[in-house]
């Protein structure tokens, strides 16, 4: 009798770990999703070129210019790509790297307008990718 | 009048992006950014060359116009109410007085408060007679900033209206252009400064034919832009729907 209780009490704990996994893991899904989605608003205000006040406005605001326009595509990508292996765990599926290629694909496609910020999206992307390649496989 | 003086300088027109023709240099838009100012001085009397009015003359095509911008510095004391500035086309490279036929001048009627008007007459003998009103060509404008005057003026390189008042000019051909300078609304009589100078008429390249690359780079944000948020705002609907999906298997 009591270890059908012990055994209850186990499974309802086990229950609830998983349950509280599962939360976690859908909590950080919708936060990455949410930083994403305001890295792509910066990205598409400052590489669209709604913004333009930083343009050809001297060096150090064209820096300034460049700066904000790679980094808000990099943050786009990482927080896309930590939200998706997310979801697909939360749904039992491995992240495929096909998943991995659209969002490569389409953070660099938001760098069209400016050869610069293309090589410099470019070269932080393949960084990202062996980065978390590496944090992977350890 | 003038005999035998040669023009002050010969420009070759940067084919670059049209100005609005406002006196204004809005820098924002990079307005007469590609071109390279020409300085030159305007003077009393061509053949005696003093006491001259130094002034920068830019010049640029676009499609089928000519675009001249002529800026110069004066004491605010030194700027008159009826200030006017002109363009005198020749028909020819020729710089003879009876060759100037059409004349384009802004005419301010206060310089403080920017009122003027953009007059377009055709020469005769010397004399100018106004044109038909229907058929300006071109357009004209002037601000004082400051003690920095603007003028910019646009000249059709075509004849669209087939006017005979005015002068046509035609692609890849020199023609000789005096600028007249004054403080009285009437001409010639009320000219005090005046220079030539000869501009090279390049060939304007066919509207039609030009592919706006503005235009494109505009368009391809527009689609990239919209299938990035297109594939976002589903990736968000997969999202809020695997939290239903939780729901009923936690339940």
């Amino acid at each position: 009798m009591s270890k059908i209780r012990k055994n209850n009490i186990k499974n309802q704990n086990l229950k609830n770990s998983s349950n509280n996994d599962e939360r976690f893991a859908y909590r950080t899904v919708i936060l990455s999703v949410t930083l994403a989605g305001i890295s792509l608003i910066v990205s598409l205000f400052f590489n669209a070129e709604i913004i333009t006040i930083f343009m050809d406005q001297g060096i150090f605001l064209n820096i300034v210019d460049i700066a904000i326009k790679v980094v808000s595509i990099l943050l786009f990508f990482l927080f896309m790509i930590v939200s998706l292996a997310n979801y697909k765990e939360l749904k039992g599926e491995p992240l495929k790297l096909g998943n991995i290629f659209l969002i490569f694909i389409i953070s660099l496609l938001q760098a069209f307008r400016n050869s610069m910020v293309l090589g410099f999206t470019l070269t932080g992307l393949i960084f990202l990718l062996i980065y978390l390649y590496f944090v992977h496989e350890g | 009048m003038i005999e035998g003086k040669s023009a002050a300088a010969t420009l070759d027109p940067v084919l670059g992006k049209a100005p609005i023709i406002d006196g204004i240099i809005d820098g924002s838009i990079d307005e007469w950014e590609e071109t390279t100012p020409v300085s030159i001085e305007l003077y009393q009397n061509i053949s005696i060359p003093e006491n001259g009015l130094p002034i920068e003359i830019k010049t640029l095509q676009h499609g089928d116009f000519l675009y001249i911008y002529i800026q110069f510095e004066l004491e605010p004391a030194d700027f008159e109410d009826d200030e006017f500035l002109g363009i005198l086309t020749s028909t020819s490279d020729s710089e003879d007085e009876d060759d100037f036929f059409d004349a384009k001048i802004v005419q301010f009627s206060n310089v403080t408060t920017g009122d003027l008007e953009f007059m377009d007459y055709y020469i005769n003998n010397s004399i100018f007679f106004e044109d038909d009103d229907s058929i300006i060509n071109g357009d004209g404008a002037g601000n004082l900033d400051g003690n920095r005057m603007t003028y910019e003026f646009s000249l059709p390189v075509k004849d669209y209206n087939n006017s005979i008042y005015d002068q046509v000019i035609e692609a890849q051909t020199t023609y000789a252009f005096k600028i007249i300078f004054g403080n009285t609304p009437t001409y010639p009589e009320g000219i005090s400064h005046q220079n030539i100078v000869l501009i090279n008429i390049k060939f304007p390249p066919e509207e039609d034919n030009i592919i706006d690359i503005e235009l494109i780079y505009l368009i391809l944000t527009i689609i990239i832009f919209s299938g990035v948020f297109l594939i976002f705002g589903f990736y968000v609907y997969r999202i809020a729907s695997l939290k239903s999906q939780m729901k009923r298997i936690r339940e």
